[in-house]
């Protein structure tokens, strides 16, 4: 069943067709609200999210991807639940173990490669908050350009020069050390 | 800038984003737990949803409750409640989302704001927008809010015909507090919600949820249409109001 036939179905109430949907779609969706600073509430803020789209599914234009249109809801539901805790949205993922396991053979070139990786990842956590969503979204969930700005409700231009001065913040940062 | 950097720096970023380890659960187990909030919430359809988060609102009188609740359902129009804000939580007994529009149902009589307008950019439009056939190319068009909002205006400022169009199906664009119900009217394209009565109407910024209280809204008619959501202000009457409506090309 692809996504335009789950939709259909869906909308004529069909919750097996839209359980299709929720777990094609949970593990981005996860990614999608951890990463945008959703925290330890990434799974309430998904399922919120789920739910929300089901309600507003006749608002979906069917001739537009999915996709972006579900991320979009899971931004701003993480957005809703940031503004309410009144506080910045920290990215707090970690870099995962499988990573520094990936060349056994040369240790010391794994550590190297580890350690520029958590002084990157420090650097995206201290971008300012709207030039870390925009380099969020088109690196780590590799969005392009238009899904991004869809995602995050933003003008395509914002969308370039957020994304623009986070590289060059970011290569500030990291790019004298290496 | 050098592309060469610029690329290298992208290729790390993209190898990070790979390396994050970003625990879910098991997507079965989130469909499962999904399937049986919508199922609570009257599962039947969204029009079921919405009939279901009805009902569990504060209770209006029956016969009215009983009509708004059917053409809700009939509509499959998207209509949910929200937690009234906290500063206006004794003050408001429901609020509705409607197309974008948060209604905010009061028994208390609403002070009228001082005229504000939002800032303005000559920025497009950022979605699809179209124009009432029966009024004609408007005698002016204003864009804010990002491009989310776009507004035409016919005839005298203050007395004129105005249409907002905005890119509001998800959050929320703009709130009105309103002393009676709307009225529920059909257009050949859907479903319409009447505003008879002057109400405040203010806007809300979809950045950081800022909440500017702009004017007193004449009669108004809103709706939904492909997504977009529409409020028709300074119509002569409803049916002046359904004929512009319908004539949107």
């Amino acid at each position: 069943m692809d996504d335009d036939e789950a939709i259909a179905r869906s909308l004529t109430g069909d919750l097996s067709a839209y359980e299709t949907l929720v777990a094609r779609y949970s593990a981005l969706a996860h990614r999608t609200a951890a990463l945008l600073g959703a925290g330890d509430e990434a799974e309430d803020v998904v399922q919120e999210a789920f739910v929300k789209a089901f309600r507003h599914l006749a608002s979906f234009r069917r001739d537009a991807p999915f996709r972006p249109w579900l991320l979009r809801i899971v931004a701003n539901e993480t957005h809703n639940l940031t503004r309410s805790r009144g506080r910045r949205a920290d990215l707090t993922v970690r870099l995962s173990a499988t990573a520094e396991a990936a060349a056994p053979d040369d240790p010391e070139g794994a550590a190297l490669a580890t350690d520029r990786r958590t002084r990157l990842l420090e650097a995206v956590r201290s971008l300012p908050e709207r030039e870390r969503q925009a380099v969020v979204c088109r690196y780590f969930l590799q969005l392009s350009e238009a899904e991004t700005a869809q995602v995050l409700d933003w003008p395509l231009g914002s969308v370039k020069s957020r994304t623009h001065r986070g590289l060059a913040r970011l290569r500030e940062e990291v790019g004298r050390d290496l | 800038m050098t592309s060469e950097k610029d690329e290298g720096l992208e290729a790390d970023l993209l190898a990070l984003g790979a390396a994050l380890d970003v625990p879910s659960p098991p997507p079965a187990d989130v469909a499962a737990a999904v399937h049986a909030r919508l199922r609570a919430g009257g599962g039947q359809g969204p029009a079921a949803a919405v009939r279901a988060r009805l009902e569990t609102a504060q209770a209006p009188p029956r016969r009215t409750r009983r009509r708004w609740v059917l053409v809700a359902a009939i509509a499959a129009v998207l209509i949910a409640i929200t937690a009234a804000t906290p500063q206006g939580r004794a003050a408001i007994s429901r609020v509705l989302e409607y197309a974008g529009i948060e209604l905010q149902l009061t028994d208390l009589p609403t002070a009228t704001p001082t005229p504000t307008e939002l800032p303005t950019a000559k920025t497009g439009a950022t979605f699809p927008h179209r124009t009432p056939a029966v009024l004609g190319t408007p005698d002016r068009t204003l864009t804010s809010d990002n491009g989310r909002v776009l507004s035409m205006f016919w005839g005298d400022v203050t007395d004129g015909v105005r249409l907002d169009q905005f890119d509001g199906g998800l959050s929320p664009v703009f709130f009105k507090q309103l002393r009676h119900q709307p009225q529920p009217v059909r257009l050949a394209t859907g479903e319409a919600w009447w505003i008879a009565d002057p109400h405040p109407v203010g806007h809300i910024a979809r950045e950081d949820g800022t909440r500017t209280p702009l004017r007193l809204a004449t009669r108004t008619l809103i709706w939904q249409a492909n997504g977009i959501g529409h409020r028709l202000e300074g119509a002569k009457n409803r049916e002046d109001a359904v004929r512009i409506a319908e004539s949107l090309r």
